[in-house]
């Protein structure tokens, strides 16, 4: 799946909101502005629902370079 | 009813840089705090938009003749087949077409090729002609890599788009179901639901007077116009949805891009924004439309027996509701709700068309026919005549 990495980075997030609905803990905030995260309550890696369901692919990336940070 | 202006004063204005022209966000409160009358006094156009996926997009392109020439019989776009059934060298790729690897399917599909063309990223393109069975064009075989540049005229068309308003999905079954709303977690695990509500064009404008054919419009950031009703339009059972055309080249990418829905299909984002004259009172009060007087219904995906107009359905609600982010469902559990239509980007593409009237880019349009209301041939499913070898046709 090579393609798969190409379409991935922040860039590409619309800020629909879909992946607030699927975070079991609530750790996503749907903003005026888009998706914010309440890191605090993320249970990444044990969950990565948000990151395997994002339809646009927009947060693979985006929450390995939060973790980092 | 009383015309407070018409479309030639208010393109006069705008060439004068007179028009006032607002977010039909910012003009619903101004009618609350000011009352519609002096809104509608007051403000020339209101843009209203939408940013969703759809499967309903296309793009027709015209790649030139080859020496000796081809009449293609298959063509494939970075091995994603295109539709030739035409003229020699056009070919139309839609954007839930699956790639021809297996493997790769849904996750590089139409809407990849087109997003990857509209990026100027090079493309592996190969032909395949009638060769010998046709004397005009008897070249058998083309392959080559193409970007956006070599390709002579490409259209971008949506054949359904801006649905007026979509219903929502929540999962009674045991199993995670992958729709075209995005996944449904089971055991009303949640619900997922389409639609910008009051911020939609079609919903602004709830009598078609005047959005219909002809419509000048940004089509994710290009100007082009509504060509038609799009395809399952029904008014009076579900709701109306547009056709909509642009030249594909005018459009920015920020607002294109390619979606993978798990167990579903891959789609194309796209947005749409239309500017709606407030010609008189009526259309202004048609704008004033809030998200709670918006209804809609919550459908249950797992109900497989019936097409999506047809679903069981749960309970109704309204768009201001759904926006909550959690909905109360008739067995009493409250559930998040989330939509796969983007606010955000809709408020801004309806923000850049303002830009483009006041910079005199963007000049409106009348309608030359509306959009067909009632009395209209409802929908109906498939007649099948013949019953599938393995029985229902469910794998």
């Amino acid at each position: 799946m090579i393609r798969k990495k190409v379409y991935n980075g922040i860039i590409r997030c619309v800020g629909c909101g879909y992946c607030v609905g699927l975070c079991p803990v609530e750790a996503i905030i749907f903003t005026e502005k888009g998706i914010a995260f309440a890191h605090e309550k993320c249970r990444y890696p044990f969950c990565q629902n948000c990151l395997t369901k994002c339809h646009v692919r927009a947060l693979e990336v985006y929450r390995r370079e939060e973790v980092q940070k | 009813m009383e015309q407070i202006r018409t479309i030639d004063e208010i393109n006069s204005k705008i060439s004068k840089g007179k028009a006032v022209v607002i977010g039909v966000d910012e003009f619903k409160k101004i009618c609350e705090t000011e009352g519609v009358e002096k809104a509608a006094e007051r403000i020339d156009v209101v843009t209203c938009a939408t940013f969703s996926p759809t499967c309903g997009t296309g793009m027709i392109m015209n790649l030139g003749h080859t020496n000796p020439p081809i009449k293609f019989k298959e063509a494939y776009f970075n091995n994603v087949r295109a539709y030739t059934g035409f003229t020699s060298v056009d070919a139309y790729i839609g954007s839930d077409q699956p790639n021809e690897d297996n493997e790769i399917n849904i996750n590089y599909a139409g809407a990849h090729v087109m997003e990857d063309l509209l990026n100027n990223k090079t493309v592996h393109f190969r032909g395949i002609g009638f060769g010998s069975e046709c004397h005009s064009y008897p070249r058998e075989e083309v392959e080559t890599y193409i970007t956006l540049n070599d390709i002579n005229e490409a259209f971008f068309i949506a054949h359904r788009f801006c649905v007026q308003k979509g219903s929502g999905y929540v999962n009674s079954s045991s199993k995670t179901l992958g729709t075209y709303k995005g996944i449904v977690l089971p055991f009303f695990g949640n619900c997922v639901y389409t639609g910008t509500g009051e911020l939609n064009p079609l919903i602004n404008d709830i009598d078609g007077e005047v959005i219909g054919i002809g419509t000048r419009i940004l089509l994710s950031g290009a100007q082009g116009y509504i060509i038609g009703e799009g395809t399952q339009h029904d008014p009076e059972k579900t709701a109306s949805s547009t056709m909509l055309r642009c030249r594909f080249r005018d459009i920015k990418p920020e607002y294109f891009r390619a979606v993978v829905f798990e167990n579903y299909s891959s789609s194309l984002y796209i947005g749409l924004a239309v500017p709606i004259p407030i010609l008189n009172l009526k259309i202004a009060k048609n704008c004033a439309i809030r998200d709670y007087e918006i209804q809609t219904v919550i459908k249950d995906a797992a109900d497989q027996e019936h097409w999506d107009g047809e679903k069981t359905v749960i309970c109704k609600v309204n768009y201001h509701e759904l926006k909550s982010g959690k909905i109360k469902l008739p067995n009493g559990k409250t559930v998040v709700s989330s939509s796969v239509s983007s606010i955000v980007m809709a408020k801004k593409l309806m923000r850049e068309l303002i830009q483009q009237i006041n910079d005199k880019k963007f000049y409106l349009t009348p309608c030359l026919e509306r959009l067909p209301r009632s009395p209209y041939k409802s929908l109906k499913p498939m007649k099948i005549t013949k019953q599938n070898l393995n029985g229902d046709g469910l794998r």
